[in-house]
């Protein structure tokens, strides 16, 4: 961008220098003077000036107040807020007491009370009195927009915040307005549940208490909770968000605008999925199989002994199979006990993963402000990241073209191309990068399937040099993590080690198999970094403090016996795998919002595995996904089973042609001699010749299928 | 400051007018005190006439109270628990009598008149924990620790709180 043309108006008296195009609202600000607002969000595209809160006198312009958030800045505009100026108070505190003539004013059992901005702007700006006498409009409440979401009528101001997310934002349109005037509701389409990833974010927009968190309901009061700044950690994208805690235990998740990540939006599952930290059968004591007895609870020392004596006992045949969602901290710390206290180097990662991509990293938000995104892979990206599929919507709605197989010829011809790789072949990035330099791109995404694959997955290699070749038989499985205990490969390594030591939060995907289980922890409990999918090193924090022993502590403990030096914490560990990797930056200077670290140079050659996915002749290529509500985590809250997966298969608007099949009819999707009966959905997300298919439904199909009515 | 002989008798003639006086001394417990009508002690929660609780579990109590001594956790009414009217009640609600300064913000900021300080100021204990009064002891009677006085031997008006408890 070229140097910024600016304009420079007067605001209450006060000259300010502003660049064209910025909002009055900002440029407000940008004086140090507030305009108060209700409806105006400007992610949430342009201004609709629904509630009349931000009136003020604004010359040149008609001679009356005129809602300052649907204008942007002029040269010598000269504008007079309530502050200054009598007609723009009066309009403001009619508005106010307009939006109160229906408004119930039940803040002592609203849970939007003492964060409400309809409170805060009501005290500062409003009449503070009511002449309307009449009863208020009433309608039943509070009504479950979804098993997520609680809708109370009556406190709605109509700001069509929340309308304009769903039909703007994440595009779902299935929040919107019925009837007229002052009958007009918020709804959803007949008693369906408002069913979308994204839906938890209208809580947050809503400026009174008319959209309310279920999970949240009355838990606590803005003045009692403590809000620990950390990273999702529930998928790669890495959103910031705010971990709001009472009294030692989470209560919410809120985004904490992270603008080249996240925007300030969140998922359902980053949001509402807390709840597996009180899971019932969450794992509390080490537990230890005995003979004939089964399993027996044992104390932290006997289980260290244990573990001891099971790592003693291999020999250093160990494999430990890792998740994914370990802290760089973690997997370093695990790493080094193993391989130089135990010489055990060989790990089962849950995924490849590469370096290739770090020469075209560039922010998500970059994705936005491209002219063509090409999404390739044909896994949906919206049930990996999440936010991405934000990212590529956005960035749609600002012209560009999303093309969803590789179109050579579109890709060199824009200005600025983004390749966002998700599905099989990817080769931790490898792919997708290979074809960015081929097409000279600066900019390329490749998502993985776990949170801090990469970060694992350097981790372990900063632990130690040395390789070692795989033992066999296993002497022991060391299985760190619920996802990787989830794992049919790693359970299919169990069948044939001799021996198994589970770390794992719950007790229904660790028992059973194990000798010994050691109680695991989620991100939301541990201190430490994740590296995101654009290769961002984020800070986790611990928002509370765990039932169990964090996996440092025992881990730094459990070396002492193996005579590895290991500090039990994770600032320490980190400075030294910074130093390795990350080029020495303190674990301090992580920060709260954290940069991108610059993309590195073109590496010369990047080397790619072996060819992609198997062939396909004929028929269509099945890609099954692993859904965005699924998961040991989510599996444990129930708020979230309406949001599971349909018995569906999305099928490209030709493919559905040439077979003569119909949205929303069965169709029989054949391989190999098994079958699976499943409604079709048309999707212009999706290729020919391609069929997509959750894991939860898709059997025992293989890649190759037949579709037949 | 040079010796002021005469300033210390006139002193001493103070104390020695006092012998001669009836003392106003009063015996506690036998007699009590009254205190006046706004007098600010132990805290009560109500009710409705209907029995629910006023109470909705707001917080705003605790949100004013400045010794911080006010928890409250509120919880949803459901058709077959009914405690409060409305949607919202008080599933805990404690406070720490250890810490209470007595300001009677927490009656101030309730919208509900739901808590108000009582008269009875007799609420010593043993032990600390005894000291946190949880929601059932604040909508029941207070118990009177110490033996009541004799009526008769009051020499002011019978105290508020015999009245109205
Ligand atoms: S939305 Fe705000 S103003 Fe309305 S009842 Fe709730 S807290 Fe009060
Ligand atoms: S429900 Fe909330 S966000 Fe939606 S229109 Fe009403 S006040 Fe605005
Ligand atoms: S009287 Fe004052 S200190 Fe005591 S609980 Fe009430 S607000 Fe708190
Ligand atoms: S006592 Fe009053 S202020 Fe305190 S929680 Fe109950 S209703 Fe709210
Ligand atoms: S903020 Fe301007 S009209 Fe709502």
């Amino acid at each position: 961008m070229s140097a910024t043309e600016t304009v420079t108006l007067t605001i209450d008296g006060v000259a300010v220098e502003v660049p064209k195009g910025t909002g009055l609202v900002e440029a407000a600000l940008a004086a140090g003077i507030e305009i108060p607002v209700f409806c105006y969000e400007p992610r949430l595209g342009p201004a609709v000036g629904a509630c009349r809160m931000c009136l003020c006198q604004i010359e040149p312009g008609p001679p009356k107040p005129q809602a300052a958030c649907t204008l942007t800045a002029q040269d010598g505009m000269v504008v007079r807020t309530a502050l200054t100026s009598a007609v723009a108070a009066d309009a403001q505190n009619a508005t106010l007491e307009f939006i109160l003539v229906n408004h119930p004013l039940d803040c002592p059992v609203c849970d939007k009370g003492g964060e409400c901005p309809l409170q805060d702007l009501t005290f500062r700006y409003g009449p503070g009195n009511t002449r309307m006498t009449f009863p208020k409009r009433t309608f039943e409440k509070p009504i479950p927009v979804s098993p997520l979401i609680a809708l109370d009528r009556e406190r709605c101001i109509l700001c069509y915040r929340c309308t304009r997310f769903s039909e703007g934002v994440a595009e779902d349109g299935q929040l919107v307005a019925v009837d007229r005037g002052a009958g007009t509701m918020i709804a959803t389409f007949g008693d369906e549940p408002y069913r979308a990833p994204f839906s938890g974010n209208v809580i947050e927009l809503c400026p009174v208490g008319a959209l309310t968190s279920t999970t949240y309901r009355f838990e606590a009061r803005p003045w009692e909770i403590l809000d620990v700044p950390t990273v999702c950690g529930m998928c790669p994208v890495g959103c910031n968000v705010n971990a709001t805690t009472r009294e030692g235990n989470v209560k919410r998740i809120l985004s904490r605008n992270h603008p080249e990540v996240d925007d300030g939006w969140l998922c359902d599952k980053g949001r509402f999925s807390y709840a597996h930290l009180h899971a019932e059968d969450r794992v509390c004591d080490p537990i230890l199989r005995v003979r004939r007895r089964g399993f027996e609870e044992v104390s932290w020392e006997r289980a260290l002994d244990e573990a001891e004596r099971l790592l003693r006992e291999a020999n250093g045949r160990i494999v430990t199979a890792l998740s994914g969602s370990e802290t760089i901290e973690e997997a370093y710390a695990l790493g080094k006990l193993l391989r130089r206290g135990l010489g055990a180097h060989t790990a089962f990662f849950p995924e490849e993963s590469s370096d290739a991509l770090d020469a075209f990293r560039v922010p998500l938000s970059a994705i936005r402000d491209a002219d063509v995104v090409a999404v390739l892979g044909d896994a949906p990206v919206v049930e990996r990241a999440p936010i991405v599929e934000l990212w590529i919507k956005e960035a749609r709605r600002r012209g560009a073209r999303v093309l969803y197989e590789l179109d050579e010829e579109a890709v060199r011809g824009a200005e600025t191309a983004i390749l966002v790789w998700c599905g099989p072949g990817g080769h931790g990035g490898a792919t997708v990068a290979v074809l960015a330099q081929r097409l000279g791109l600066s900019g390329a995404f490749y998502i993985p399937e776990t949170a801090n694959g990469r970060g694992v997955c350097d981790a372990w290699s900063c632990s130690d040099d040395a390789e070692s070749a795989s033992p066999d038989p296993i002497g022991l499985l060391i299985v760190s993590g619920d996802e990787a205990a989830a794992n049919p490969d790693v359970r299919a390594l169990a069948e044939k080690a001799e021996r198994v030591l589970v770390i794992s939060m719950f007790q229904g995907l660790a028992a059973g198999w194990a000798d010994l289980v050691l109680p695991g922890t989620s991100y939301l409990e541990r201190d430490g970094t994740y590296i995101n999918l654009e290769g961002r090193v984020q800070r986790l924090r611990r928002t509370v403090i765990p039932p169990v022993p964090d996996e440092l502590a025992w881990i730094s403990k459990l070396a002492e016996r193996f005579d590895v030096e290991l500090s039990p914490y994770p600032a320490l560990v980190f400075e030294e795998v910074s130093a390795i990797a990350f080029g020495g930056i303190p674990f301090g200077e992580i920060g709260e919002r954290s940069p991108l670290p610059a993309a590195t140079g073109a590496s010369a050659q990047i080397e790619l595995g072996e060819a992609d996915g198997p062939a396909v002749d004929g028929g269509l290529r099945l890609v099954r996904y692993r859904p965005l509500f699924s998961g040991p985590a989510v599996e444990r809250v129930h708020e979230l089973d309406f949001q599971r997966p349909q018995p569906e298969a999305e099928l490209s608007e030709e493919d559905a042609r040439s077979l003569g099949v119909r949205n929303g009819e069965e169709i029989t999707i054949r391989s190999n001699g098994t079958s699976v009966r499943l409604r079709a959905r048309l999707s212009r997300e999706l290729r020919p010749g391609v069929v997509r298919v959750s894991d939860d439904f898709a059997g025992e199909l293989k890649p190759a299928v037949e579709i037949s009515k | 400051m040079s010796p002021q002989p005469l300033d210390s008798v006139k002193g001493f003639a103070v104390t020695f007018r006092q012998l001669f006086k009836k003392p106003i001394t009063q015996q506690y417990p036998e007699y009590k005190r009254p205190v006046y009508p706004r007098f600010r002690g132990r805290h009560r929660l109500h009710r409705h006439e209907n029995g629910l609780e006023k109470c909705v579990g707001c917080s705003l109590c605790a949100a004013a109270c400045p010794a911080d001594c006010i928890r409250v956790v509120a919880e949803e009414n459901t058709p077959d628990n009914r405690v409060s009217p409305g949607e919202r009640y008080a599933r805990i609600y404690e406070i720490n009598m250890s810490r209470c300064i007595f300001c009677g913000y927490c009656e101030l900021a309730c919208p509900f008149d739901a808590i108000t300080l009582g008269n009875e100021y007799e609420i010593s204990e043993y032990s600390r924990d005894d000291l946190i009064y949880t929601k059932d002891m604040l909508l029941a009677e207070p118990i009177k620790k110490v033996p009541v006085a004799d009526r008769d031997l009051y020499d002011t008006p019978i105290p508020y709180y015999q009245d109205h408890s």
